[in-house]
């Protein structure tokens, strides 16, 4: 099972439509700025994950741009690890209770830590494409 | 001031029938049903005037129980009542010795 970050344009379609009424091609727009985003993310999950053989690190990786239909999404972090990796990343992601382990989070804490950086990234390209004002 | 472990302790306090718990790790035998939490990420969320003004906790609680995931102890209802809001929720692996099955449950709080 993956153990990811995802985000998407969901919830700004209407507004992504309206630019594209407009005559813009916002889908390599949108896939560009959530690769943006992806690119502040990922480094920090490296940055944060247990370091012991770094198979862990080596396995982070950004997967996307995607579409599917209007939404457009990326995802980051172990996607398609080795199953001892993925099943050791989850052990630190969550820790593992019965075992002693508690969690030593990288996923969610790289994106508690950086959303707002990653918003800024993805607005920051999409206004460098001329598609939002300010 | 209230500390978010002081807040989580005295929340899961709170259940009845009572739980046995700890932070980070359990200590000794296992028993049957035990609950466990962790600070994941204490994150400032906003500035004002070069001072934070608000900030975000995620924490993490794992529900452990042998006979299952189906009932179990309302942490929902305690966590809620002590100011947090429901985050996202993870069943974990069955551990194969202690025949434990678990269920790590995400909630945010935010301290201004």
């Amino acid at each position: 099972m993956p153990i990811k970050a995802g985000f998407s344009t969901k919830g700004f379609e209407s507004y992504l439509e309206d630019i594209q009424q407009a005559g813009k091609d916002i889908d390599a727009a949108a896939a560009r700025a959530l690769q943006a985003g992806a690119g502040v993310l990922l480094p920090v999950m490296v940055e944060l994950v247990p370091k012991d053989e770094h198979d862990l690190e080596r396995s982070l990786v950004i997967d996307g741009p995607h579409q599917d239909g209007n939404r457009i999404y990326i995802d980051v972090g172990l996607i398609d690890a080795p199953k001892e990796i993925a099943i050791y990343g989850g052990v630190q992601e969550y820790g593992s209770p019965s075992k002693h382990i508690q969690a030593q989070s990288y996923i969610r804490a790289a994106w508690d830590r950086m959303k707002s950086k990653v918003s800024k990234a993805i607005r920051g390209s999409l206004k460098a494409e001329g598609m939002v004002d300010s | 001031m209230t500390t978010i472990f002081e807040r989580v302790g005295d929340a899961l306090t709170t259940l009845s029938p009572a739980v046995p718990f700890a932070m980070d790790v359990f200590i000794g035998d296992l028993p049957d049903t035990f609950i466990t939490y962790s600070l994941i990420t204490g994150v400032p969320d906003q500035h004002a005037d070069n001072a934070e003004t608000i900030r975000s906790y995620r924490v993490q609680i794992n529900i452990m129980d042998v006979t299952g995931l189906a009932v179990l102890p309302d942490v929902d209802t305690a966590m809620l009542a002590a100011g947090f809001k429901k985050g996202p929720e993870r069943a974990l692996p069955k551990d194969q010795d202690t025949s434990h099955y678990g269920l790590a449950k995400d909630y945010f709080y935010l301290s201004a």
